[in-house]
């Protein structure tokens, strides 16, 4: 794990009309580190992110990336740095198979705009074996018939097929039973191996002591802290959620902000 | 085996083609004259106007939009390119593709529209449809305009080899949208886009400008209709094209295309295009008054979504049937096949 972040965020601001949804957030994330984001509903997580991912324009802030400065109008901008996201819900077609869902709008062409489908083809069974997804049988079925967790797991292979440097996770796995769960957290550690940066949404505190390496805790809309998992309890992370003070407005230490151990 | 027996009963292609066949075997049945080779010449013909609106329809449908206004689009094309050709003496390919021009102009105004201007297409093209038909009447004060040109018939009426030209370009123009949908990324992402939009835009898919371009297609296709309709009755007039955009979107949908976008395949729809307008030649040879034949094309349509919709039941159904008959058979023999295991596994 390196030891300056990939991905700093810092005093970002953004309101919805007279809804303050971001007020002066920190937010870091390095490679080869799982950093979980978690908050009550409407704390702010996915706003921060739809931030990241150029979605939402921010108000106020800095975007850092690899040390400098960056500016993201869109998934493409965000692609072209190496950010990937992996939303809920909302990643895949039903419609297409596994190869047509993986490029999904980056689909291999040659010079007369054909599609190019065996090339396609090789890298996704490549992807997919890279992350050990085994359980999907054949990579032209539509992924409508794919179980959650084979679906899910397209959807982070997907992201990780391009050389992504960052992969953000929405609830990977709020939709998913126990056995899929872990398929999908085995992948999630994967991917912090393999010397990637990824950022987990969950609401799911047991699935994030499972495989994150630091915590940032959301309340309202500001940073309560970041926490150690190796130097945490559940116990203090559900009272940051619950009833966190924000560092930044009220001067209290002690709740780790920006000192990781 | 029962798999690929359910699988065959889901397949996009095979359905509309083995619906095709039964009414086609069924007019050959009921009637000598189904199979003279001039009528079947006629079906070629009358099949070729609508199957050529039908890909545009399908097109937009993959897109989960609507063009109603094609009908409309036909005959406006139908007596602008008489118009022009008769009385401002346009060379005939020349006005003919500024009428594609046109079309595809149109379509353009629908897509902007229906797309970045979100407004529903069902209503968008529900209003150009009257906008349209109403330039029509404009045009030529109602008349018909008769006997527009000899140029037309050697380009998009006569014969290329033996064969009809409304059929070659059917088969070319066929042949074209099965390849983009298929084989270029574009096509892709008008699958995508009808499939699941908001995906498709969080993968950087311009939804909106894909779905102008389908619209821009189907505008463009309208016009070919109205061409060749022009041409075969060498005559443009404001009243073509009446109901032809609902045989266009009858066609997609007895072709299996789903009215919720993402499912279709563009040669089903041929089969589908075949399917209506053999039933309306039998029901003509049969004498069957106009107002059943509207009667008769209506239900054809309410039934036809109606299957889209009851699909996967309408296929359970089928295989349970299936295996029901193959039990009696097997009673003789003793069996420990589970059924409710059977059951789980008919549908994904």
């Amino acid at each position: 794990m390196s030891d300056h972040p990939l991905l700093e965020l810092r005093g970002v601001s953004k309101s919805f009309g007279s809804v303050q949804a971001l007020t002066d957030v920190d937010f870091e994330v390095r490679a080869g580190e799982v950093m979980a984001l978690v908050g009550d509903n409407g704390a702010g997580k996915s706003t921060l992110i739809k931030c990241v991912a150029g979605i939402h324009g921010m108000d106020d802030g800095q975007l850092l990336f690899d040390g400098s400065p960056a500016t993201i109008h869109g998934p493409k901008d965000a692609a072209k740095l190496g950010i990937e996201i992996v939303y809920q819900d909302l990643a895949l077609c039903d419609n297409l198979d596994v190869v047509q869902n993986m490029y999904l709008g980056r689909e291999e062409r040659n010079w007369f705009h054909r599609l190019r489908e065996s090339p396609m083809e090789a890298k996704t069974s490549e992807t997919l074996r890279s992350l050990a997804v085994t359980t999907i049988r054949s990579i032209r079925q539509p992924v409508a018939t794919l179980s959650g967790g084979q679906r899910q797991s397209v959807a982070v292979a997907r992201a990780v097929m391009w050389n992504s440097q960052l992969v953000i996770l929405d609830e990977p796995t709020a939709a998913l039973g126990v056995s899929q769960t872990e398929q999908v957290l085995e992948l999630v550690k994967r991917l912090a191996e393999q010397g990637l940066a990824v950022v987990l949404i969950s609401h799911n505190l047991h699935d994030i002591f499972e495989v994150a390496t630091r915590i940032t805790v959301l309340r309202l809309g500001r940073d309560i802290g970041v926490y150690e998992r190796a130097t945490t309890t559940q116990e203090e992370v559900v009272h940051a959620i619950t009833a966190g003070i924000p560092t930044k407005v009220a001067g209290i230490a002690g709740t780790g902000n920006g000192a990781p151990a | 085996m029962r798999e690929r027996f359910a699988d065959a009963l889901r397949s996009q292609v095979v359905g509309p083609f083995l619906i095709m066949l039964a009414v086609a075997t069924a007019m050959a049945l009921s009637t000598d004259r189904f199979l003279l080779s001039q009528n079947l010449k006629n079906v070629g013909l009358q099949v070729a106007i609508v199957a050529i609106v039908a890909i545009g329809a399908t097109i937009v449908i993959l897109t989960a939009q609507i063009d109603l206004s094609s009908g409309s689009l036909v005959a406006l094309t139908s007596v602008l390119l008489a118009d022009i050709v008769k009385n401002a003496g346009l060379s005939v390919p020349l006005a003919a593709l500024l009428m594609i021009l046109m079309g595809a102009g149109l379509g353009l105004v629908n897509g902007f529209f229906s797309s970045y201007g979100r407004i529903p297409s069902f209503i968008f093209t529900l209003g150009t449809l009257a906008i349209f038909r109403g330039l029509a009447f404009q045009q030529t004060g109602g008349t018909p305009i008769f006997s527009v040109s000899p140029q037309l018939d050697p380009i998009f009426y006569g014969e290329l080899g033996g064969l009809p030209l409304p059929f070659v370009y059917v088969v070319v123009l066929y042949a074209l949208a099965w390849a983009f949908l298929i084989y270029t990324p574009r096509g892709r992402q008008i699958y995508a886009v009808g499939g699941n939009e908001s995906a498709a835009r969080l993968s950087g898919i311009n939804v909106n400008r894909v779905r102008t371009e389908a619209f821009v297609i189907a505008g463009a296709l309208s016009a070919v209709g109205g061409i060749l309709l022009t041409a075969r009755l060498d005559s443009g007039s404001p009243n073509y094209g009446q109901g032809l955009e609902l045989m266009a979107i009858a066609s997609a949908v007895i072709g299996g295309a789903s009215l919720f976008g993402g499912q279709g395949n563009i040669f089903a729809t041929l089969f589908g295009a075949f399917t209506i307008v053999i039933v309306q030649n039998g029901l003509n040879l049969h004498a069957v008054p106009s107002a059943w034949q509207n009667i008769t094309l209506g239900a054809i349509i309410a039934v036809a979504v109606g299957v889209d919709m009851w699909r996967g039941e309408f296929a359970r159904l089928l295989v349970r049937l299936w295996r029901r008959g193959r039990a009696a058979q097997d009673e003789a023999r003793p069996t420990t096949s589970t059924s409710a295991e059977d059951d789980v596994q008919s549908r994904p």
